[in-house]
């Protein structure tokens, strides 16, 4: 697909403060909702496991208590829980009503479109806010890294010194 | 050393009461008690033991330096001039895919500093440099910033001295910095990473050398050789990195002659009617006020802290107005990407090899000041997979975790820190409504960067760039600089020394001009910054150097 056609689909979604102001009545109103609480964390648990699906590498995010962590990272102020209600918002618009009852790869295109957004666009920021918590929350156990083949806590043994010789100027 | 820190309340008297355990009040406090001088060393913050640091959990990776209560003072920051087009090279960049921020103006990150016994030198990183010959003429030389009043050979012998209490290691030789005596221990072997970008600086025609640095690369005193696990700046659990609680304060105490207070906060210097200050007023961790008498008052409360308890003390010791002027930071930037070779650069003591080919204060034309180079990968975070998965790595599913372990191991960057010139927009000052426990206003740190700075930092940061790319790296996927947000991890020049009282706080000694037993100890006395060298060996050596010109003035020798 040429890039521009891709681009302006990608436009309809972007997410301009604009658009966030419109979602916000909405994301409000789900709030009251008994309902809205259960859907929520079904979306945030589809969101963390599309980040970080169960594979050959290891366990779906979910697993791992990832959606805890998300709230964690959105509860500090009424501002960011406004923003993972409005994420999650955002994530069932953009599946066409669920983001949780889409196919893997409908869910993985939603958020890949996130992820590509411009910078300035307050749904990235809000994106990429929700991802780093859930990165570093999954990659940060060192028991889950070494699983992994990747290297645990450094300490107590540290490292070996470095073996090779010296290849730079060969003066002090 | 919990055993030895005292248990006991205040006493009302000593020979010489110091205030701050940092890199100049512990130095001091050790060159004094060492020779019989009976020394009282108070600090606002706690104690940190080895095993406080918590590198083998489970967490390890997302685990800063593990502040407690009164291990952080408050502060205010006010750096908001507006960010030019003009100086587009020097914005952040973030990876995935080069991203900027949205940012108009410059923002106040951090002050980053640890109250504690040892000060900030329990989380640095422990570069251990003497400032070049050239740097102590600034004034002369280039017409900028002061001149010292003291000159690198005077200097020399004590920074000697420092660099064997601390057991540094180091090569044979630096470059434009004459030695009396070899480093105490041999250079550390430099990491793949060091290697990798030395091999793209010799494509430019410069080169990295051996770094000197805190950690010994042998044992050394009872202390343990380095593991190269990389966390320094987390606190070093192995006790082996050379902080000022290890190689200055517990020597001290082993003297019998000091007794070492921590949560115990200098609120008051009395002064009297002659030119002696009286006595302090300290308030312990429980909140009880303690009045103490010394023949002497050493001020070691660090470049922030000193000016502020100064001017909160109407402005004893500011005679001249310069108090608080002068500030001085860390003009920095740091450029990563992924290198093509698995160099394992989590791996190895951190900034292990370092490039002096700029440090001279004349490599840049008109733009006097010098700076230095480094491999980064530790200082940059970049030791565990979490902050590759957050920051490096792109994308997100199967495929990214594949990418995230096959990727591990390569980030590789190039940072830098320049000379910072005084200008009259730099100057630590007094909070207009903010004041903390002891109802005591607080410091706030004013930062401007002028035009000359920013050429300085500008023509480093390309500099960085190219070395990184001739090192093998396709692009520079994250540059992160001062000038888009403060950020400093050193601070210094705000109660500058100098022979002339109009425009100095103290003299070559680092006695105020105007009080005989008032004097300072820290990074605030220092006229001008240095090419980017740590300050924490210049201010050991600069104490060691006050407590001789303190033992003359009791032996009436001055
Ligand atoms: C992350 C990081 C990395 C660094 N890396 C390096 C490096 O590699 N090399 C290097 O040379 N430098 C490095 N530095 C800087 C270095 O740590 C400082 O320059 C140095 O510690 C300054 O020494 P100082 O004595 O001026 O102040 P400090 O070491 O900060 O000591 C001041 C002490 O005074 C105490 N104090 C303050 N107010 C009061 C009061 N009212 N009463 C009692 N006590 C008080 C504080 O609690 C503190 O312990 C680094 C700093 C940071 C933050
Ligand atoms: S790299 Fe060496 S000095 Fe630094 S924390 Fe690890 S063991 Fe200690």
């Amino acid at each position: 697909m040429p890039e521009t056609a891709n681009r302006s689909r990608r436009d309809g979604f972007r997410l301009t403060r604009r658009k966030l102001l419109l979602l916000a009545p909405a994301a409000i109103v789900s709030g009251f909702l008994g309902f809205s609480t259960l859907r929520m964390e079904n979306t945030l648990e589809a969101f963390v496991d599309t980040l970080l699906p169960s594979d050959e590498f290891g366990p779906a995010a979910s697993t791992t208590g990832a959606v805890k962590v998300l709230q964690a990272a959105f509860s500090g102020t009424l501002l960011r829980r406004m923003e993972l209600r409005i994420l999650t918002v955002w994530l069932d618009i953009a599946a066409g009503g669920s983001f949780s009852g889409a196919d893997p790869a409908a869910r993985f295109q939603v958020v890949d479109r996130l992820d590509r957004q411009s910078e300035h666009t307050t749904s990235w920021r809000i994106y990429r806010r929700a991802r780093t918590s859930v990165m570093t929350h999954y990659f940060g156990s060192a028991q889950r890294v070494l699983a992994m083949g990747l290297p645990g806590a450094p300490q107590p043994d540290g490292y070996e010194a470095p073996q090779l010789p010296w290849v730079g100027a060969g003066r002090d | 050393m919990t055993d030895r820190v005292a248990k006991h309340t205040l006493p009302r008297t000593t020979d010489v009461l110091i205030i701050g355990a940092g890199a100049g009040g512990a130095a001091a406090a050790w060159a004094l008690a060492s020779r019989g001088v009976k020394v009282v060393l108070v600090d606002a913050g706690p104690e940190f033991t080895a095993d406080e640091y918590k590198v083998s959990d489970d967490d390890w990776e997302m685990q800063g330096f593990p502040h407690k209560p009164g291990s952080q003072g408050r502060h205010e920051i006010f750096a908001g001039q507006e960010l030019l087009d003009r100086w587009s090279g020097l914005r952040n960049l973030y990876a995935p895919r080069q991203r900027r921020s949205s940012r108009t103006h410059r923002g106040g990150r951090d002050y980053a500093h640890v109250r504690g016994i040892g000060g900030t030198t329990l989380h640095f990183t422990g570069w251990l440099h003497r400032l070049r010959p050239e740097a102590f003429e600034m004034d002369t030389r280039f017409g900028v910033a002061a001149d010292w009043p003291l000159s690198y050979a005077e200097l020399e012998p004590y920074y000697l001295q420092a660099e064997q209490m601390i057991g540094v290691a180091g090569p044979a030789t630096v470059a434009g910095k004459p030695r009396s005596g070899p480093f105490p221990t041999p250079a550390h072997r430099p990491s793949m990473l060091s290697q990798a970008i030395g091999k793209g600086a010799e494509k430019l025609g410069m080169s990295f050398v051996p770094n000197s640095v805190a950690a010994p690369s042998t044992q050394y005193q009872g202390r343990p050789a380095c593991n190269y696990c990389g966390c320094c700046h987390k606190g070093c659990p192995r006790g082996d990195k050379g902080s000022a609680e290890l190689t200055f304060v517990q020597p001290a105490q082993e003297t019998g002659d000091c007794q070492v207070f921590p949560l115990h906060t200098l609120i008051e210097l009395m002064s009297g009617n002659n030119d002696e200050v009286t006595s302090a007023v300290v308030v312990d961790g429980a909140g009880t006020r303690h009045s103490i008498v010394a023949k002497h008052y050493v001020l070691a409360a660090g470049a922030i802290e000193t000016p502020r308890l100064l001017l909160a003390m109407d402005g004893l010791g500011n005679e001249s107005g310069q108090v608080g002027r002068n500030f001085m930071e860390t003009l920095s930037s740091s450029v990563t990407g992924l290198h093509p070779d698995q160099l394992g650069s989590h791996r190895g003591y951190p900034e292990d090899s370092i490039c002096w080919d700029l440090s001279d204060p004349a490599s840049i034309a008109g733009s006097p000041g010098g700076v230095l180079l480094v491999p980064v990968a530790a200082s940059t975070h970049y030791l565990g997979p979490a902050r590759y998965a957050a920051r490096l790595v792109e994308g997100f599913g199967t495929g990214f975790k594949r990418q995230l372990i096959e990727t591990f191991g390569k980030a590789a960057g190039v940072g830098l820190i320049c000379e910072n010139l005084p200008n009259p927009k730099s100057f630590v000052s007094l909070s207009e409504d903010a004041v903390d426990d002891n109802g005591m206003a607080i410091a706030r740190i004013n930062s401007f960067l002028p035009d000359l700075e920013l050429e300085r930092l500008a023509f480093a940061t390309a500099r960085a760039e190219e070395i990184l790319i001739a090192s093998g790296v396709p692009e520079v996927l994250e540059r992160v600089t001062t000038y888009e947000q403060f950020s400093s991890t050193h601070v210094m020049g705000t109660c500058r020394m100098g022979t002339d009282p109009e425009k100095s706080v103290v003299n070559s000694s680092q006695r105020s001009h105007r009080w005989s037993n008032l004097w300072i100890s820290d990074a605030s006395v220092f006229p001008s910054s240095g090419g980017g060298e740590g300050p924490s060996l210049t201010v050991h050596a600069l104490s060691l150097r006050m407590a001789d010109a303190i033992i003359a003035q009791a032996n009436g020798a001055v």
